[in-house]
């Protein structure tokens, strides 16, 4: 009969429960949880507020900005998964401890998955349960960027992306006194759902691509100064040629986020089938580490 | 159920250009305590990592208990415990909450080991492992494999930052609970009057290989050293080929050897011409032997 550790202590051991005292533990969690939420109404507000629900102003206002702020995330989501599940990073004696005891490795690194996943994705996940409640968005097509036609002319392309993507689009009602750009403004239903969506995927993604990474460079890394620029370098590297591949084009977060609205099943279908993947090789990749 | 805890055969292991271990056949009988011993960097610290499952051999094969590491379940581990020189405990967590936050891995966890440890080191439970010194910590670790009940006691250097007192307390624990039936015990150690004291046999390891593996009361009786004097043609020529050592100054040779029987010395002395004088050894003078032997 296969015997199992239990888990509840490693993920109660994982969220530090028992490692500071309880005040300070709890203001911790207490500012955790603020952040979270500060982060996810955050994402939110930029959209409804700053922007005044116009999707595609939105992306139009926040295109410098997004890939250098996406690139920031995934280099402290590398650091943060790399510090906690990779012995060679931090201290390995302390690894030593876990893996003398009757602990299933592979248990363990859930456990340290599930912090990881709760650090990263909650501010994305809280932002998906107020995207339920905020109003829908709208769409002016004059504001779709048409890199060469000028501002005034919208890019067809994009305006029969947004079509095929939120087929239920219906003109805002309109009311006398409006001018004639308002009365263009297209209705998107579901659309910050859609939006808080494409988030969460794209930070599903990101997790899991560094998880893989981390899980394939773990037995390589140490805190000596070689492996450690060899550990970082490579996705630095691979940042900064996003930045510089993508920063600058316009419609590339556009494009992306409506060809999320277009195939959500089957792209919510892939990430979701993905997380079990990564998990069990990179469950793997940890029971396999050695100790030095 | 196989004779002997630990088994391991042809096992080597290196770091890159470095053999850390170099072709170890090791048996460790149930129910002993093996005194595993070298010089710093002999491969003591590595081998032992290896029959705890931390690092893997690049060639041969390790039986714990009849598992090979690479598949030791929980089931195998309940039964394995692991004390080292270096191992950090959780820093952030009180002494009780480590015990706790361990014992729940431990169908067997015997409290009354933990009470009656913290009193005897006289550790309290509610300080943080990082207010501890270093010292008590290793008291802690130690308190921690034994109330798992293991079968087998893996100890690298376990008492190396103890005091005298604390020292004899932990080995004094050890004998306790290795008088239970099929205990057994691997206690590497710097100080070998401890290891003199507690083990049954004895391995020395040099460069990554294992010089001597045999029960302490049989290498005390037959390494010996002689002093061999007053030659009387001069002892250019004396050699002893089967010696572990051998050193010669103007008109004596110093040697140390194995004495199989009472007659070995007075053949070699008849032989060369010469006199000679027994002088018995105890294990640090046998293992200083051994391991210059070894590197010279």
């Amino acid at each position: 009969m296969k015997t199992r550790a239990p888990f509840w202590p490693l993920l109660r051991n994982e969220l530090l429960f028992d490692h500071f005292p309880r005040v300070p533990l709890a203001l911790a969690v207490f500012y955790c949880l603020a952040v979270w939420y500060v982060i996810g109404c955050g994402l939110l507000l930029l959209l409804t507020r700053g922007c005044q629900g116009d999707i595609a102003l939105f992306f139009s206002s926040i295109q410098d900005a997004f890939v250098p702020i996406c690139c920031g995330w995934l280099f402290n989501a590398l650091m943060l998964t790399g510090i906690i599940t990779i012995p060679g990073f931090g201290r390995s004696e302390t690894y030593e401890f876990y893996f003398t005891r009757a602990i299933a490795r592979r248990g363990l690194f859930r456990a340290k998955t599930m912090v990881l996943f709760a650090v990263l994705l909650g501010p994305l996940i809280l932002n998906m349960f107020l995207a339920l409640r905020t109003p829908d968005l709208v769409l002016q097509p004059n504001r779709l960027a048409a890199p060469m036609s000028g501002p005034s002319m919208p890019d067809p392309e994009l305006m029969e992306g947004y079509r095929r993507a939120f087929p239920g689009a219906h003109p805002k009602v309109v009311r006398p006194g409006l001018t004639a750009q308002e009365v263009h403004e297209l209705v998107l239903p579901r659309a910050t759902l859609v939006y808080a969506g494409w988030l969460l995927w794209g930070g599903v993604l990101g997790v899991l691509a560094i998880q893989a990474y981390c899980a394939w460079m773990a037995r390589h890394v140490t805190r000596r100064f070689l492996p450690m620029v060899v550990f970082v370098g490579p996705p630095l590297l691979a940042i900064s040629l996003l930045v510089v591949q993508f920063g600058g084009l316009s419609a590339f977060l556009e494009r992306s986020f409506l060809f999320f609205a277009g195939h959500q099943a089957a792209l919510v279908l892939a990430a979701a089938a993905a997380i079990p993947l990564v998990q069990w090789w990179a469950e793997r990749r940890f029971s396999e580490l050695e100790i030095s | 159920m196989e004779p002997y805890m630990i088994e391991t055969q042809h096992v080597s292991r290196s770091f890159g250009k470095n053999t850390a271990v170099q072709n170890l056949n090791l048996r460790v009988r149930r129910g002993s305590i093996y005194g595993f011993l070298g010089r710093n960097g002999a491969g003591k610290t590595t081998a032992i990592k290896m029959l705890a499952g931390l690092l893997w051999p690049d060639a041969g094969d390790i039986r714990v208990n009849g598992v090979a590491p690479s598949d030791f379940t929980v089931r195998d581990r309940w039964k394995i415990g692991y004390v080292s020189e270096k191992q950090i405990l959780m820093p952030g967590m009180r002494v009780d909450a480590l015990i706790h936050f361990t014992s729940q891995f431990y169908p067997d966890w015997d409290s009354a080991v933990c009470e009656r440890m913290l009193r005897r080191f006289k550790i309290d439970p509610a300080r943080r492992i990082k207010a501890l010194s270093q010292g008590t910590a290793r008291q802690v670790a130690f308190l921690l494999a034994l109330a798992q009940k293991p079968d087998l006691l893996l100890l690298d250097e376990p008492a190396a930052s103890l005091d005298v007192v604390a020292r004899r307390d932990f080995l004094d624990e050890m004998l306790q609970l290795l008088r239970e039936e099929g205990k057994t015990a691997l206690l590497s150690s710097h100080i070998l009057s401890d290891v003199e004291r507690v083990a049954d046999e004895i391995g020395i390891i040099a460069r990554g290989t294992l010089k001597i593996s045999e029960p302490l009361d049989h290498l005390k009786e037959t390494v010996k050293q002689a002093r061999f004097y007053g030659f009387a043609r001069g002892l250019d020529t004396f050699a002893i080929p089967e010696a572990l050592r051998l050193t010669k100054t103007r008109d004596e040779a110093l040697a140390t050897l194995r004495i199989q029987d009472d007659t070995t010395l007075p053949k070699l002395a008849a032989a060369h011409q010469c006199q000679y004088e027994l002088i018995h050894l105890n294990l640090e003078d046998i293992f200083v032997e051994i391991v210059r032997e070894g590197e010279e």
